[in-house]
């Protein structure tokens, strides 16, 4: 599914030089539910910005479904988004104007689907998320978790190759955190859809079956949570 | 009509795709109208800046429109049916012709069913007294006409409304308009004389020809209306039967003028004009008539179409400061939208919009804006429009004022909703093309764009294109000697060097220096420029690239500024931490902070260079008496019927004029062709000449504004012009001016040379060695008065100049001359209280643009209102900071105020230094002989900028107040609440 080799990202900020990754390799099989874990500004958004093609590398490789980023061009690695992969960020994740099914129907309807089924397709996925009944609310008439959760349709509403998720659940108390994550789990093991989560929460973490930790732009360790 | 498709089209077609996008992609569509609804408080702010634009556009159209409807109709109640005119013209005036040439010219034209009637006509100008009244009047027409043929041309309406053909016009009797019996006190039954010099010339001696001075009464018949034919010329006419006149003036047979009426009504038959004119022309050379024909309505229409233009083109020209300032605002408008939904974009970037996607929105959210800034805008202008012509009407209207009827086309409100769209369209176009550009990752972080320290390629490929452009316009600026090029070229290509150099050291220095270039360049401490030809536009570029100048250098120097200010204002302690904050902000929002600036900077530049102009007029009132009077007090002309043999005599004989002058010049003027050596024949135009006596040439003080340099002094130069007939003089509407319009029909230096034709028709060079300051009371070629009389027959003066002894008041003198020189028709005018009066209406003028360019501080105004509004919002975390820091309530609002003055006034400094330098460059050049620095800072009108500017500035407080007041009520708590 995705495929990195020796992921170098630096950041230049006048003089100031940060090696936010320092060789990444990994691949991410099909499927699969993998947590980042790691301090804060150890690399983790980087990566995931990184491997999503949202931003650029230093050096290093990075291929998609058998394509390198590289080589796609800025509307082709847009369209790209728009129709197999999934976003949810830790704020600013909705658009204010739009209301909850607008926000999901917004990928399907940018990767050019018929706006009927566009809506069909979001009202569904918002009651898998569990938010049937506020679908026509705007982000701001909405809870942190309810907002979350219509991140969470939106992200799935392509039925993505692949989701990331960078700390969704950095806003959410406890138990939010823990129905959110519950709810993705749910969602790979039924729909067999890749996630990517970033978090820096352990008991978030360890809920997935693969867990990397990054220390200082590096792989420090990868292992699989013992729930399993 | 068909000049506004191309402008309905073009905005047809922007709405259209606008649409038809908006309907292939609704969300967008529903995303732009969302937010806009998002910003309400907002877009009221919007729609005012953008709106300023279109209302600059439209007031400039309706006062053209105003002013064509008002010389367009003149042209119409002047020449009411008559069409054509078929005449011979002689220097001093139409020369008579034998009645067959009409009869001719009847048989020839009666096959052309264009023409609905033709005329035999003759038409004198001469002085008339009531005997009933005693009451004279120098200028009346009489007109002797056939009331047979005459018909064709309408009937004459007596006040009680009847309308008759005056066949009942027996010799003796006449019929006079309305405005003539008003100024003699005429009523029906008075008996009018008139006066008619004729003279038969004498072939041995043609200097003495034998006078016969004629006067014949006339007894009222009617009195008619000021209306259809009786109102020829608008003058005061008096209308005879054809042969009564033909007695009267000694010329059996003979008539002056043909005039012709092309079929159609007043305003319908000059569409014929071109057909008419060549078949009357076939006629008259195949028959070898000397005559020629006059195309009287279509030339003054013409004139009145140009003239409208030109007044619409002054407006519209001024108005651009305000535009470009509307632009700048559009742009900084956009650019603080795209940075408030910079995380949002970035989400919709991440989750699969493309650029393109950001920029409809954008468009579609510019585009609802633009429709209701471009209507409103519309009328606003009518508004304002209306309000100047109400202001021309009160300027030239004396005393009381007159008043200016107000007309508008339809056409023109679309014309300049439809312009005004397009500009704010494109504008947001751009505009959303360079927001829509965004690093995802950091718009989603809402990381700030890292600032630029080293030349992209972006910068390489903007920086060869402006060395180029400047390379080619200085050389073309060169090569042409057009001032625009010449001076436009060397800053572009500043610019464009100092992004070059970007590449290799840091951007600071290179647009330091390429600022601090600009302004010297324009300001032009070495006076390059001087024999350039310029207009209007150089006002606008000088301004633009000062400014531009300014901007720059300031930006790039930003912590030097802050610094000084800091150290200015920051003695107390306690100040300290307000001002450091408050002055933190613009410096890190620079691309905000530069526009705002400059929007400013360039208002309050125009005004203060207009209000430094006006200064200069009102000094420059003493020295006109000096430069206009030429040391006369009085100027006078006689009617060219009635001559003038011997003025002195007269005068010494008078008991009330014999002392009254210290000086007497009589002057004969002549009208023939002129045109420009060197240009088309085709261009000449009809120009006086003036011949001088000797007394004139010996005893005159007039200035001139150039002399050829072969000459050490003004007495050279008239001795010259006495000696010899091919060195000539010129009036003062001959020279070019920078930075203004031109008014005059010729434009020539000194060493330029004029071909003048004379009265066989053959045309002789004459070099321009002089030319004079004077141009409110003559205008002419100023040559010797054998010149006149040898090569255009003009043997009499009719013009006259008096210098008035110290004793006397001028204005008793003034009107002892009238009365005296009544059967000549002597009109006098006195110098030094139309200098005046002159002046006085220069100066409204002044005042009334400099109004008309303060408009454009509404959308300075507008623009820093909106900053406040929006930089409020965006700190409010930052704000709940500082207060949980310890920052008081007025502490908050006060950082705010202080930042908006900073803007203020750092622009409304910049545009009054940078207006006031320009202005010193101007003086130079209004000033023919230079100006003295302390003569120029004790010109500059002080009190009157200081006015100008606190007023912007409280304005501008007053409109930011409100929201500084909002964000001092924000509570400390609101830092630690997240906001989504
Ligand atoms: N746009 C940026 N410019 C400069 N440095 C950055 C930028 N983004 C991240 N960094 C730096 O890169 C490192 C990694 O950041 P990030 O990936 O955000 O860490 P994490 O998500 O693990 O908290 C940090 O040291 C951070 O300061
Ligand atoms: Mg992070």
């Amino acid at each position: 599914m995705v495929e990195a080799k020796n992921v170098h990202k630096v950041y230049e900020i006048g003089s100031l030089r940060v090696d936010a990754l320092q060789g990444i390799d990994l691949t991410i099989k099909k499927g699969e539910m993998i947590s980042v874990m790691g301090p804060s500004g150890c690399g983790k958004t980087t990566l995931l910005n990184c491997l999503s093609g949202l931003d650029d590398l230093t050096k290093g490789i990075v291929k998609i479904e058998g394509v390198s980023l590289a080589e796609m061009s800025d509307n082709k690695k847009t369209e790209y988004r728009a129709r197999r992969m999934g976003f949810i960020f830790q704020a600013y994740n909705l658009l204010p104007v739009l209301t909850a099914v607008e926000n999901t129907e917004l990928p399907l309807l940018l990767s050019g689907c018929n706006q009927k089924k566009a809506r069909i397709k979001a009202l569904k996925v918002l009651k898998l998320v569990g938010l049937e009944g506020r679908e026509h609310h705007k982000p701001a008439e909405l809870s942190g978790g309810e907002q979350q959760r219509v991140a969470i349709a939106r992200s799935l509403v392509n039925d993505p190759a692949i989701v990331w998720a960078d700390e969704l659940t950095g806003n959410l108390d406890a138990e939010t955190s823990q129905q959110i994550m519950a709810l993705l789990c749910k969602l790979n093991k039924e729909n067999k859809q890749t996630f990517v989560v970033v978090t820096h929460d352990v008991s978030i973490g360890e809920m997935a079956d693969r867990v990397l930790k990054l220390r200082d732009g590096v792989i420090e360790k990868e292992y699989k949570p013992f729930h399993q | 009509m068909t000049d506004i498709i191309l402008p309905i089209v073009l905005v047809g077609i922007i709405i259209l795709v606008v649409i038809i996008f908006g309907v292939t992609n609704r969300i967008i569509f529903k995303m732009a109208t969302r937010n806009i609804k998002r910003r309400r408080a907002n877009v009221a702010i919007v729609v005012a800046g953008l709106l300023v634009g279109t209302a600059i556009i439209s007031s400039s159209l309706v006062v053209g429109d105003t002013m064509r409807y008002i010389f367009e109709k003149d042209v119409y109640d002047r020449l009411d049916l008559i069409d054509e005119v078929v005449a011979s013209h002689s220097p001093q005036g139409y020369a008579y012709f034998n009645y067959s040439h009409y009869t001719i010219l009847n048989n020839g034209l009666s096959a052309q069913d264009k023409i609905d009637g033709i005329s035999p006509i003759i038409m004198e100008t001469v002085p008339v007294l009531n005997q009933n009244t005693s009451m004279p009047e120098s200028r009346v027409n009489i007109i002797g006409f056939d009331p047979d043929i005459d018909r064709d041309f309408g009937l004459f309406i007596d006040v009680n409304g009847t309308s008759f053909d005056g066949s009942n016009l027996y010799s003796n009797y006449t019929i006079m308009n309305q405005r003539c019996a008003e100024e003699l006190e005429a009523e029906v039954g008075n008996e009018v004389v008139i006066y008619y010099t004729t003279y038969i010339f004498n072939p041995q001696d043609p200097m003495k020809p034998t006078m016969i001075h004629m006067n014949t009464t006339l007894k009222i018949l009617h009195i008619v209306k000021n209306e259809g034919k009786a109102n020829y010329q608008s003058g005061m006419n008096l209308f005879v039967a054809l042969d009564a006149a033909q007695t009267m003036f000694n010329k059996n047979d003979q008539i002056n003028m043909i005039k012709i009426s092309n079929e159609g009504g007043v305003e319908e038959g000059v569409i014929y004009t071109d057909t008419v004119k060549k078949d009357v022309e076939d006629i008259i050379q195949q028959q070898e008539l000397n005559l020629e024909v006059y195309t009287v309505k279509q030339d003054g229409l013409e004139d009145a179409e140009k003239f409208s233009e030109m007044i619409s083109e002054i407006f519209s020209i001024m108005g651009i400061f305000s535009i470009i300032a509307g632009v700048l605002l559009i742009v900084n408008i956009f650019v603080m939208l795209a940075e408030e939904r910079k995380s949002e974009m970035g989400i919709a970037r991440a989750i699969g919009m493309k650029r393109r996607h950001l920029v409809q929105m954008f468009l579609f959210e510019g585009l609802i804006y633009a429709v209701i800034a471009a209507f409103i805008g519309a009328f606003v202008g009518l508004g304002i429009a209306y309000l100047l012509i109400l202001a021309f009407g009160t300027i030239f209207g004396g005393g009381g004022g007159i008043e200016i009827p107000f007309h508008f086309e339809l056409s023109s409100i679309i014309m300049a909703f439809c312009i005004g769209l397009t500009i704010t369209f494109i504008t947001v176009f751009l505009a959303s093309w360079i927001v829509s550009k965004l690093n995802i990752v950091r718009a989603i972080r809402n990381i700030p764009e890292p600032s630029i320290t080293k030349a992209t390629s972006r910068h390489i490929i903007l920086g060869v294109f402006l060395t180029i452009i400047g390379v080619i316009m200085t050389h073309i600026g060169v090569s042409d000697l057009s001032a625009i090029n010449f001076m436009t070229g060397p800053c572009l290509l500043l610019l464009g060097a100092a992004m070059l150099v970007m590449r290799i050291i840091s951007p600071r220095l290179p647009f330091s220096i390429a600022g601090i270039g600009i302004i010297i360049w324009i300001l032009q401490p070495f006076e390059l420029v001087s024999d350039m030809t310029g207009g209007m536009e150089m006002f606008i570029m000088s301004g633009v690239m000062l400014v531009t100048g300014a901007i720059i250098v300031v930006m790039f120097n930003s912590d030097l500024v802050l610094r000084i200010l800091t150290k200015i204002f920051g003695r107390r302690k306690s100040t300290v931490p307000i001002l450091k904050t408050a002055l933190s902000y613009p410096m890190k929002k620079k691309f905000r902070t530069g526009m705002t600036l400059a929007m400013f900077s360039l208002i309050i530049f125009t005004v203060a260079v207009i209000s430094m102009i006006t200064s200069m007029q009102t000094d420059y009132i003493e020295g006109a008496f000096e430069e206009q009077s030429g040391g006369y007090d009085i100027i006078a002309f006689t009617n060219q019927n009635t001559p003038l043999i011997d003025i002195r005599t007269i005068i010494n004989n008078s008991a009330n004029l014999t002392h009254a002058f210290t000086e007497t010049s009589a002057l004969s003027v002549a009208y023939t062709d002129v045109y420009v050596y060197g240009q088309d024949q085709n261009e000449s135009v009809m120009y006086p000449i003036i011949g001088v006596d000797d007394e004139f040439i010996d005893q005159n003080d007039y200035t001139f504004y150039s002399i050829a340099s072969e000459y050490d002094d003004h007495q050279e130069i008239w001795k010259a012009v006495k000696d010899n007939s091919s060195l000539v003089v010129i009036d003062g509407n001959a020279v070019t001016q920078q930075y203004g319009p031109h008014f005059g029909s010729v434009k020539l230096s000194v060493g330029d040379k004029i071909v003048v034709r004379n009265r066989t028709g053959q045309y002789s060079n004459k070099t321009v060695i002089g030319i004079l300051d004077q141009s409110f009371f003559f205008m002419g070629i100023i040559t010797t008065q054998e010149f006149l009389s040898e090569e255009l027959g003009i043997q009499f003066p009719s013009m006259y100049l008096f210098d008035i002894a110290e004793e006397r008041d001028v204005k008793s003198v003034s009107h002892e001359l009238k009365k005296e020189f009544i059967t000549y028709g002597m009109e006098t005018t006195e110098i030094r209280d139309t200098i005046k009066e002159i002046m006085k209406q220069m100066t409204s003028i002044m005042t009334l643009m400099e109004a008309y360019l303060g408009l454009g501080l509404f959308v300075g105004i507008a623009g820093l209102g909106i900053i406040t509004l929006r930089s409020v919002k965006e700190r409010r975390q930052e704000i709940g900071v500082m207060r949980a820091i310890g920052f008081k309530k007025g502490m908050v609002a006060k950082s705010f105020l202080i930042e908006i003055s900073f803007i203020a006034l750092l622009g409304i400094a910049i545009g009054v230094i940078l207006g006031i330098s320009l202005s010193y460059h101007i003086t130079n050049e209004f000033y023919p002989s230079g100006v003295s620095l302390s003569k120029f800072i004790s010109l500059i009108p002080w009190a009157h900028i200081l006015i100008i500017t606190t007023f912007a500035y409280i304005t501008t407080l007053l409109c930011t107040v409100s929201s500084a007041l909002r964000a001092s009520k924000i509570p400390p708590a609101e830092a630690l609440r997240y906001v989504g």
